[in-house]
């Protein structure tokens, strides 16, 4: 062997180590910026940390007061609310004028949005719950509370309900509970929850309690006729067993004196956390922080030339406006001190010539008097065109971040759910009571009598809670919601509950695509 | 590990082996002159080599050589760029003069992956393009060298903006979600594909995207291009090779006298198309026409406010370079400047870099050492153009329907601004944004001549970019959440790659048969990092405020700080090999194969195999085919490649911390992920006639991509945007045939005129898939929700689907024949491109005129969807004077309809080229002198009434990507330039 063999030798060594270092890697797939969790089989992982899950939970709820999804699936198809395409404004691919006009498809973009939203919502709970275990009752008590309140939502607007064990992997396709079983489902969540659940005073009403949990009890069993009807468009049957339980529901929120009827507008201003005692369960906001934003509910009513300056979009309809003949209502609205004075934004109903603070005529983008109509186009509406609706007055400290609390159960509902299920049971006397309490603080005459259809209490509920979220839930329970009004003739059965978006279908097989669609 | 360290120790004693073999040769020595066969004149750097042997010499300046040869040497081998290779029998002589003649274009050498073929062996469809060959002017960036060139490569610029971001889809579009990308190689080194700089924020005009990132390489440094466009061709680089490689080789120096070079250009540039929208003048009538009041809409003054955005960019380009070397070393320095303007208002693009490529023999010719290197630094300056505006609009989308009574500046001379209109100048004076990319790219490689035949070779290569993107947004602009508070955003990116590559080489000539092979390792490694930073709530704005990001009031702020920051790390380990076997040079197979393991695969499919196969039949070696045929060559290959573009961390369940103190799932696991796999059967023949003179080739390509990976939507209750990857059923079918053409037709001292042609029909649909999913997000006011695509089975890929228009009725208000019914109505994707080639020369005059073609495509309007309808007018904004004059009624609506889906079809007149060359041949210290001038984008023929049809905006929804939006896109430049060139000795 010659020298230069050796010299090569040595050149080889390097090499040969250069060669074999980087094939040690074993390719494994690390996670740089996120927790990796452990996968065994088809599981899934849980949380960590239980606590921190249910905040995800809480947050989860974030999407319900925005102007669009499941907010619009709730309101915008009733007689309460109406998107109209205004020429180059709103056409946003049809989908308002498809929630007014009942003509929804199974490809309608919120139909998907909300069955996601919702149903994750669903979802993370199921994990926050089996994270807690039974080491953190009062976590899976929460947990299990918000799990029923989001299932409600899809049993009400969906009328199926997919479920999937906290470990479940996703090779697993979930099990659908049909309407009935689903209802079930939620009372055994709520009856689970209350034990362990803090009462209203002991925390902020963005926690879940005992008596949120009663409210949503009372809500479940009202509807739970339409629910379990064996066709969903009804007639509905409504057992006395749920009515007794929709008041004792409601007794236990009312007798636990943590609540009381508070000046109607101290409900929805920017500090209502504070001045109101009708708050059950809210999504909080703070100030300067974002979560829980409900400037989308004046921005989406007001023209661009209100202060502030709004998206010149949603209005309520011409039959629901004129139903408001009782002109001491204070709910029909009113001047807000630091809000009148600040912007000449009223609360409530906007209609005619718009002024700001000092008076002035507010005009629209063309130059032409600002005077909100009554009757509006669907299709083919004016800047001017249809009754504004202001519920959350703004914040004019903080207009893009501000105070108000956002509502998602309240008092005054309790008591017209109670009043509900005493005419349901034929305590009319003792319905009227309660509703003409309502009137009276709120300003308008006792009403004497209720019309063998309860229209006085789907009326009453309107006058009490019109643009909260409850209005196509509340007409569909009166066999109201497939008449026709003003922009929408009469609906076919199906529109009573929206479809199965095309892809939950696609990848659930045991899900059916509701009657009619 | 274990596998591993056999493998080295085995592969270790088998070199050790051969090494033992080589070294017991004794030697002598051979001299001569090379010179051209016709001229006499003597062949400057031409390689000698022995045959069978590493050992070889280059000629000097007076064309001779002297090599010392083993004794046992029998044959020497003669090249030349450009001329045919001569193998002479040493028969004992120790002078050996060759004349070397004139090149057959079969002869050229064509790069391919890990090594090179000569142009008559190749087996798989590949094209080679030199740097005669390249679009001339203007170019910021390789690709567009390129564009309209090469047949079955389609390369589309994003918009006209400087750098902008480029889409080149090779034989079609294959992947739904993944980069439709090639692979881009250079030097030897796959780049990480993804962007280096960070994207535009959204500060209330919408986000934007990055720039292409390979703008950090010098055009000019670059020798030749070759795309690898078969599955035979690709395979070799397994699961990155499904779009396509790109194969960047950069200038070296050469033997013989240094060499030193000049450029310099200087260009001008315009926006090519204004679009025509109501002028001062027309606005008012028509705005009361349409219902407005003209006390609101008048507001006195007369601006063109594309004229106040637009401008005459002036651009400069320099480059020198210094290249020289002997037998043992060379080596080639270059600097680069290019300062380009945009044609709107502040945008630029200026980079610096430098490169050195050397090479060193040593260890007698054993081993030689080859060094790489190139650092840039491009300096980005930014307007606010963006991909998905609301209706305020960005840039393009302020000016378009800016009121043009408006004024730009109040009385006292502030800036005219208020809350319901965007002043374009106020919008690119009081945004300041630039960004700053190093990126550093290098290799090392040593190769050592084992013995005859066999050598090895180790390279290594590092890829390292940083960049940051500052962007200050003056407190005094109007916009929402801008004004008196001012924003900053700094955005930082780093991505970095490290290559460990070894390979052997193997070629034996057995009788009439020759056989070349190569097995190789390969090992990369992927980081990417990127971290931002959001300050608003500034104090003051007496501070540049991304210089001053403390400067904010976050007492009483809880938003005035925000950040987010990511990371990730892939590691991609290889295993390839390569068979060529020649037989009699009539057959010549091919045959490929590499396993690709990335740490981004699911447990369950680590490795993905790669194999392919190829053979090409040289029909002029049979003697049935008539001597007219100069090339008669059939070839047919098929084979497998992958497409790996996915984020990593796909397999894993993964939670992350949110600011609200929650610990969610947020994403799925996929044991089962895996690359997108793409089958591909390619046959082809190439052609000649007139002995060289018409040369041409046709392919036809049938590729099938499958295993496409999808973000699925799980079946609920899952996760908040449950995120799942996954390979679904289904797939993607590119079918489409090739042509090219080259012609010389006249040959003359005096005139001479080429003509060159490509021409590529694709056709492209989607097959199978079990869902769909919609894309092409349409933005504007009244089109929240809208798109304009869905990806479905029976389809080309982003197929347009949307409700059909059928005019307007008596009151100008909007047909919709269905209703709101959706319906596949036209696809983004060119059935068919060509190139059209024309290249003259006088005597010392040349000229070069190229056409590109592109046919068969519909291009979205989002531009007019969003801002041309009539209720615009009326609401006090300027639409096109088409609109204005147009039926329609201000209170029609514009919902995403056929009514802006527009044919695409163009032919533009790309570039043309004039050039004239001195004759230096006398003059002392000058070797060469060339003056040309050069326009780009010069006329376009379409009949799309956008700015540009050539458009790809990203509309993209939860990152399904869009094709053929175009929405207030950066408006495309004709550029002129002047330009010298000039060779020192």
């Amino acid at each position: 062997m010659k020298i230069v063999s050796k010299k090569s030798l040595l050149l080889l060594l390097p090499v040969g180590l250069l060669f074999a270092l980087p094939a040690c890697t074993d390719l494994e797939d690390i996670a740089e910026d996120a927790i990796a969790g452990e996968v065994l089989g088809n599981t899934l992982p849980l949380s960590p940390d239980a606590s921190a899950a249910l905040i995800g939970v809480y947050t989860q709820l974030n999407g319900l007061n925005s102007q669009d999804n499941a907010f619009a699936l709730m309101e915008h198809p009733s007689d309460e609310m109406m998107g109209p395409t205004r020429g180059t404004d709103w056409s946003d691919f049809g989908v308002w004028r498809q929630l007014h006009g009942h003509t929804w498809d199974a490809s309608h973009q919120f139909v998907l949005s909300s069955w996601n939203q919702l149903n994750s919502g669903v979802f993370q709970a199921t994990q926050a719950i089996a994270s807690a275990g039974s080491s953190n009752a009062q976590v899976a008590a929460e947990a299990r509370f918000l799990r029923a309140y989001f299932m409600y939502h899809v049993v009400d607007l969906y009328g199926q309900v997919p479920f999937r064990e906290a470990t479940e992997g996703f090779s697993t396709i979930p099990k659908v509970f049909t309407r009935a079983e689903a209802v079930d489902f939620i009372i055994s969540d709520l009856t689970a929850a209350l034990p362990n659940l803090p009462s209203r005073s002991a925390v902020a009403a963005g926690t879940a309690t005992k008596e949120a949990a009663n409210a949503l009890l009372a809500k479940v069993y009202l509807n739970r006729a339409v629910f379990a009807a064996a066709n969903p468009a009804g007639p509905y049957t409504f057992a006395s067993g749920d009515m007794q339980k929709v008041i004792e529901s409601c007794d236990a929120v009312i007798n636990s004196g943590q609540f009381a009827l508070t000046e109607y507008w101290d409900n929805f201003t920017a500090n209502n956390t504070a001045l109101s005692q009708e708050m059950i369960f809210v999504i909080p906001s703070e100030t300067g922080n974002t979560r829980g934003n409900v400037q989308s509910r004046h921005r989406m009513t007001t023209h661009y030339n209100q202060n502030p300056s709004g998206w010149n979009g949603f209005t309520t309809v011409a039959d629901f406006y004129n139903k408001w003949t009782d002109g001491g209502d204070v709910r029909k609205g009113a001047a807000i001190p630091g809000v009148t004075d600040v912007s000449g934004l009223r609360a409530g109903f906007l209609v005619g010539q718009q002024f700001d603070k000092d008076g002035n005529q507010i005009n629209d983008r063309g130059g032409n008097p600002l005077a909100f109509t009554v009757d509006v186009d669907l299709f083919y509406a004016t800047e001017k065109e249809g009754v504004r609706v202001i519920k959350y007055p703004p914040d004019f400290g903080n207009v893009d971040s501000p105070g108000n609390d956002y509502i998602l159960l309240r008092y005054a509902d309790v008591l017209l759910m109670k009043a509900e299920a005493l005419w349901r049971t034929g305590d009319a006397a003792g319905a009227l009571a309660i509703i003409n309490q309502i009137r009276t603080d709120r300003g308008a005459t006792a009403i004497s009598a209720i019309a063998a259809n309860g229209q006085e209490i789907l009326d009453e509920r309107g006058f009490e809670l019109y643009w909260e979220g409850w209005r196509r839930n509340d007409q569909i329970r009166f066999d109201q919601f497939r008449k026709a009004w003003a922009a929408k003739p009469e609906s076919p059965e199906r529109v009573v509950l929206f479809p199965i978006p095309q892809v939950a279908l696609d990848n659930n097989p045991n899900l059916k695509q509701n009657s009619g669609y | 590990m274990k596998l591993k360290v056999d493998l080295f120790s085995r592969w270790l004693l088998t070199l050790v082996g051969l090494a033992i073999g080589t070294f017991a040769m004794a030697q002598g020595n051979i001299s001569g002159t090379i010179t051209d066969g016709t001229t006499k004149e003597p062949l400057i750097g031409a390689n000698i080599l022995v045959v069978g042997t590493s050992t070889g010499t280059v000629t000097d300046v007076d064309g001779s050589y002297s090599l010392n040869v083993p004794s046992g040497a029998t044959q020497l081998e003669i090249s030349y760029t450009g001329y045919t290779a001569q193998t002479i029998d040493i028969a004992g002589r120790r002078v050996i003069d060759v004349m070397l003649d004139a090149g057959q274009v079969l002869d050229e050498v064509v790069v391919v992956g890990y090594g090179s073929v000569r142009k008559g062996d190749a087996t798989g469809a590949v094209v080679a393009i030199g740097e005669d060959d390249f679009n001339k002017g203007v170019i910021a960036s390789p690709e567009q060298l390129l564009q309209g060139r090469a047949a079955g490569v389609q390369i589309t610029a994003s918009s006209g903006e400087p750098g902008a971001g480029v889409n080149i889809r090779i034989r079609g579009t294959s992947s739904v979600r993944s980069n439709n990308n090639p692979l881009f190689v250079v030097d030897g080194v796959p780049l990480d594909g993804r962007d280096d700089s960070a994207g535009g924020s959204d500060f209330g005009a919408g986000t934007s995207s990055a720039r292409n990132p390979l703008n950090f390489i010098n055009p000019d440094d670059i020798e030749s291009i070759s795309v690898l466009k078969d599955a035979s061709a690709a395979a070799i680089y397994g699961s990155r090779g499904a779009n396509g490689v790109v194969l960047i080789t950069t200038k070296r120096g050469k033997a013989g006298t240094g060499n030193m070079n000049f450029s310099a250009q200087t260009s001008v540039s315009t926006v090519l198309n204004k679009i025509d929208v109501l002028s001062a003048g027309e606005y008012v009538d028509q705005a009361v026409k349409a219902g407005a009041n003209a006390s609101v809409v008048n507001f006195g003054g007369s601006t063109d406010w594309q004229d106040e955005i637009f401008r005459t960019g002036v651009s400069q380009n320099y480059s020198l370079s210094y290249g020289g070397g002997n037998q043992k070393t060379t080596y080639r320095f270059s600097l680069g400047y290019l300062d380009q303007q945009g044609i709107v208002e502040t945008t630029d693009l200026k980079r610096l870099n430098a490169r050195v490529n050397a090479s060193h023999k040593m260890l007698n010719d054993k081993v030689e050492l080859a060094v790489q290197l190139t650092a840039s630094r491009l300096n980005n300056t930014y307007a606010p153009i963006t991909n998905n505006a609301g209706f305020e609009g960005n840039l393009i989308g302020a000016a378009l329907q800016a009121n043009p009574t408006r004024r730009i500046f109040n009385a006292d001379g502030t800036l005219n601004q208020a809350n319901d209109w965007r002043n374009p100048v106020a919008m690119y004076s009081l945004i300041d944004d630039t960004g700053e990319t190093t990126r550093v790219l290098g290799n090392i490689s040593a190769t050592w001549h084992i013995t005859n035949g066999l050598s090895y070779k180790l390279n290594l290569g590092s890829d390292n970019a940083s960049s940051i993107r500052r962007t200050g947004i003056d407190p005094d602009l109007f916009f929402n959440d801008i004004l008196g508070r001012g924003r900053a955003v700094l955005d930082n990116r780093y991505l970095s790659s490290n290559l460990v590559e070894h390979t052997l080489n193997f070629n034996k000539q057995m009788g009439k048969n020759r056989l070349d092979a190569l097995v190789g390792f390969s090992y990369q490694e992927f980081s990417n990092r990127g971290h931002n930073i959001t300050a608003q709530f500034f104090v003051t704005d007496s501070i540049p405020l991304v210089d001053n990001i403390d400067g904010v009031n976050a007492q009483s702020n809880a938003t005035a700080f925000r950040g987010n920051s990511d990371r990730s790390v892939e590691e991609l380990q290889s295993y390839f090999g390569r068979v060529n076997y020649n037989i009699g040079d009539r057959f010549i197979l091919t045959g490929t194969i590499r396993s690709d393991g990335s740490t981004k695969f699911g447990e369950n499919n680590k490795y993905g195999v790669f194999p392919s196969v190829a053979g090409a039949w040289r029909l002029t070696e049979e003697s049935f085919v008539p001597d007219a045929f100069y090339d008669l060559k059939l070839r047919a290959g098929w084979g497998i490649t992958g497409n790996q573009e996915f984020p990593g961390n796909a397999s894993r369940a993964l939670f992350r911390p949110n600011n609200d103190g929650s610990l969610v799932l947020i994403a799925l696991p996929n044991p089962d992920i895996q690359w997108e796999e793409t089958k591909q059967f390619n046959v082809g023949v190439d052609f000649g006639f007139a002995g060289g003179r018409l040369l041409g080739s046709v392919d036809y390509f049938n590729k099938v991509t499958e295993n496409l990976i999808f973000l699925v939507e799980l079946p609920q209750p899952g996760p908040n945007n449950p995120r799942q990857f996954t390979n679904l059923d289904g797939n993607v079918l590119n079918t489409g045939v090739e042509l090219s053409l080259d012609a010389r037709l006249v040959e003359g001292k005096s005139f001479s005129w080429q003509s060159l042609l490509n021409m590529t029909y694709v056709k492209n649909e989607v097959r199978d898939l079990p869902t769909f999913v919609n894309t092409g997000a349409i933005n504007g006011q009244g089109l929240s929700g809208a798109y304009a695509q869905r990806i479905a089975s029976g389809q080309p890929l982003f197929a347009f689907y949307m409700r059909e228009f059928g005019g307007f009725d008596s009151e100008g208000l909007g047909i919709y024949p269905n209703g709101d019914a959706l319906a596949f109505v036209g696809d983004p994707l060119p059935d068919f491109n060509v190139g059209f080639t024309n290249n003259f020369t006088f005597g010392n005059l040349d000229v070069s005129i190229f056409l590109n073609g592109v046919f068969g495509f519909d291009v979205y309007n989002n531009t007019a969807n969003a801002i041309f309808l009539k209720g615009n007018l009326r609401n006090g904004r300027n639409v096109s004077t088409e609109v204005a004059n147009s039926l329609e009624n201000p209170n029609n609506f514009g919902e995403a309809s056929t009514r802006f889906l527009e044919k695409g079809d163009f032919v533009r007149l790309q570039n043309l080229s004039v050039g004239y060359t001195f004759n230096t041949r006398n003059w002392k210290g000058v070797n060469s002198l060339r003056l040309f001038l050069t326009g780009q984008n010069l006329l376009l023929f379409t009949a799309y009434t956008g700015y540009d049809p050539e458009v790809n905006t990203d509309k993209s929804i939860n990152g399904i990507p869009s094709a053929g939006i175009d929405y207030t896109a950066y408006p495309s430049a004709r550029t002129f330039s002047v330009g010298v060139n000039v060779g020192f000795n």
